[in-house]
């Protein structure tokens, strides 16, 4: 047997924003196993959940991930609401499906940045970083802040939008249309990219249903599997198809994501319209009970959560398994066999989410 | 050696950390290092290496695994040396605060020299933020004091 | 709502689950929630868009084997299990210890398990 290594890789590294830390365990460069050590990210939000105010939970909802905040906080108000038994205003489900998708869009393209970055493609990095200030725009100006919107609420949204705010939007998405024909080619086709990222970090389609992957990383191995045709929210009355790559890796990944952007600029301008008038808003009373699951489709996957009340002031029970939970098995399996230097690549192709993971 | 403070203020090295939190602070950071924000045109460079750095920037509420490689990370930074904790939860754990697993501050971790709380901090205000810590770091004064100062709780 | 659940033992638990897998069903993930006197277990799985929840109680004291052997993927729930309720789990290849995301350094232990931490005399959380 060969003389094994092991290298803590993490938890603070430039590739990535957050603290994870992975222990590989090495023979000369080749990675043979990795065990991930979380930890440096728990909060303990479910537990906050079972002390504070059910109304309350919405916004440490919103604050579960700061980049998918607005997935957290729909996703959170459907369960109450199936819980309650309150139907929300059409226009509220067309306008929640239009801010999901923005923030699908500026998490996609954080991603295709950050992603660059690691390869080393600087230039590429800031150009997508540029195209995605276009969506933070669209976000601040429809919804009123960047990051922490608060937009959406139980029983509907807390904001409208007018006229004048839909010209800007489609106005905002053809600019940012035309950057993303521009960065396009540059991930499809650069040799750079290809060289860094065809062939490494393999999944088979069949090892991606035993390990339980979701979301692009699932698609990126031909499973057409996207919890948006469920049909929550307005998604139901706007058609369209999962994208599916069936290159099974890092590319794979990489190109449905990129190709998302274009799916989501499709359903933005699909829902501005056929957004129903009226109102957005419905008076919400009592206190939910009973069980429910929730799922619903994460820039990262499928988001899961279950909820249990009694009637109560606060939650029973909310469980939240993130997408990123989900898709770290599957991570650990591409991993084995890989050289030490693809190890952060490899990493960010599943988009890893940490805040997602540990709560 | 009046060149070695001004090149200090004009080009400090950053080192990001995020002990925790939600990422939002984390993201917005990275934000302002990019074209439209660009924090670079002020010399400043992000780096990964607490060694080089100058001006640590904590982001996220302090939790018990991540306190212990905050004030690792602080420690290794040569003086003079910055702390800006960036985001509410940075400054007091935010809404955070009553979790079973936090220090409730960055502060409680390692000495804190600017707060900017806010949720999510904009990149104006990070810039703003990062100014003023560079102006800081050109005092030679409170380098002194720095050196000197007590050794916050050694608390996660 | 919380449909598509199929009530079980804890004892038909691999039996029935060895079936899943073999009909390619995915695991979800495993949620437990205190209940008076122990817990209550459920297994998320799905097959595409639609869900199956196997769903069982069991004591505190008894011991829930790992589905690990059908889906290896299982590990990261049950270490939580470990963590969050302090359920004993056999047969655990990958077992943290209970030191899956909570640390060492954590003032209390199986923070979702309020009750049984009150019981075993480890510091309680503030109501």
């Amino acid at each position: 047997m060969k003389r094994r290594t092991v290298i803590p890789f993490g938890p603070q590294h430039v590739v990535f924003p957050e603290p994870i830390q992975f222990r590989l365990i090495l023979e000369e460069e080749r990675v043979v196993d990795a065990i991930p050590a979380l930890g440096y990210m728990h909060r303990g939000i479910e537990q906050l959940a079972t002390v504070k105010d059910f109304t309350k939970t919405l916004y440490l909802a919103e604050r579960i991930c700061g980049i998918c905040s607005v997935m957290h906080t729909l996703a959170y108000a459907q369960a109450i609401e199936e819980l309650m038994g309150i139907e929300v205003p059409p226009r509220a489900k067309y306008l929640r499906t239009i801010w999901a998708e923005l923030g699908r869009l500026q998490s996609h393209l954080l991603w295709m940045g950050l992603a660059a970055d690691a390869i080393g493609y600087e230039s590429l990095f800031m150009q997508t970083w540029r195209a995605r200030e276009v969506v933070l725009e669209m976000i601040e100006f429809t919804e009123g802040s960047r990051i922490m919107t608060g937009s959406i609420t139980i029983g509907g949204t807390k904001r409208d939008l007018h006229a004048e705010s839909l010209e800007f939007l489609l106005h905002k998405l053809e600019h940012l249309e035309q950057a993303l024909n521009d960065i396009y080619p540059v991930f499809s086709d650069d040799p750079l990219i290809k060289q860094r990222t065809v062939g490494v970090g393999l999944l088979s389609k069949a090892d991606a249903i035993k390990l339980g992957a979701v979301g692009p990383t699932a698609r990126g191995s031909g499973i057409a599997e996207d919890m948006r045709l469920l049909g929550y929210a307005a998604y139901g009355e706007l058609d369209f198809q999962p994208v599916v790559e069936t290159s099974c890796d890092s590319y794979g990944r990489m190109l449905v994501r990129v190709k998302e952007c274009f799916q989501s600029i499709e359903l933005i301008r699909k829902a501005i319209a056929k957004l129903p008038p009226g109102e957005v808003l419905v008076k919400v009373k009592g206190r939910p009970e009973g069980e429910v699951i929730m799922r619903i489709e994460q820039p990262r996957g499928e988001l899961l959560y279950y909820l249990k009340a009694g009637g109560d002031k606060s939650l029973a029970r909310w469980r939240i398994r993130t997408p990123t939970l989900s898709n770290l098995p599957p991570l650990v399996h591409m991993v084995k066999g890989a050289r030490l230097a693809d190890v952060p690549l490899i990493t960010l192709s599943i988009d890893t989410c940490i805040a997602c993971v540990e709560r | 050696m009046a060149w070695v403070s001004s090149a200090r203020k004009r080009s400090p090295w950053l080192l990001h950390y995020e002990t925790g939190g939600c990422n939002g602070c984390a993201i917005e950071f990275v934000a302002a290092l990019t074209p439209l924000y660009d924090l670079e045109r002020f010399g400043m460079l992000n780096t990964g290496n607490p060694k080089h750095a100058d001006i640590l920037v904590v982001t996220g509420c302090v939790n018990a695994r991540s306190g212990r490689v905050l004030r690792n990370l602080y420690e290794q930074m040569s003086e003079p040396k910055v702390v800006v904790a960036v985001g509410v939860c940075a400054c007091t754990g935010g809404i955070f605060h009553d979790g079973y697993n936090l220090a409730p501050g960055a502060d409680k971790v390692v000495p804190v020299d600017l707060y900017l709380p806010n949720c999510a901090a904009r990149p104006e205000a990070i810039i703003d933020a990062l100014l003023t810590a560079a102006d800081l770091l050109a005092e030679t004064r409170r380098r002194d004091q720095h050196a000197h100062q007590r050794a916050p709780d050694q608390q996660g | 709502m919380l449909t598509n659940v199929r009530l079980i033992s804890k004892d038909d638990l691999l039996e029935t689950v060895q079936e899943l897998a073999r009909d390619n069903y995915r695991l979800l993930s495993i949620t437990a929630t205190e209940i008076a006197g122990g817990f209550d277990l459920i297994y998320h799985f799905a097959q595409g868009m639609t869900m199956l929840n196997l769903r069982f109680s069991i004591g505190y004291e008894q011991e829930v084997p790992s589905i690990t052997p059908f889906y290896f993927c299982a590990f990261v729930p049950e270490n939580e299990l470990k963590d969050f309720h302090g359920i004993k789990i056999a047969n655990l290849p990958i077992n943290y210890r209970q030191l899956f995301i909570l640390s060492e350094l954590t003032p209390v232990k199986t923070p979702l398990a309020p009750r049984a931490a009150a019981a075993s005399g480890t510091e309680v959380l503030p109501e």
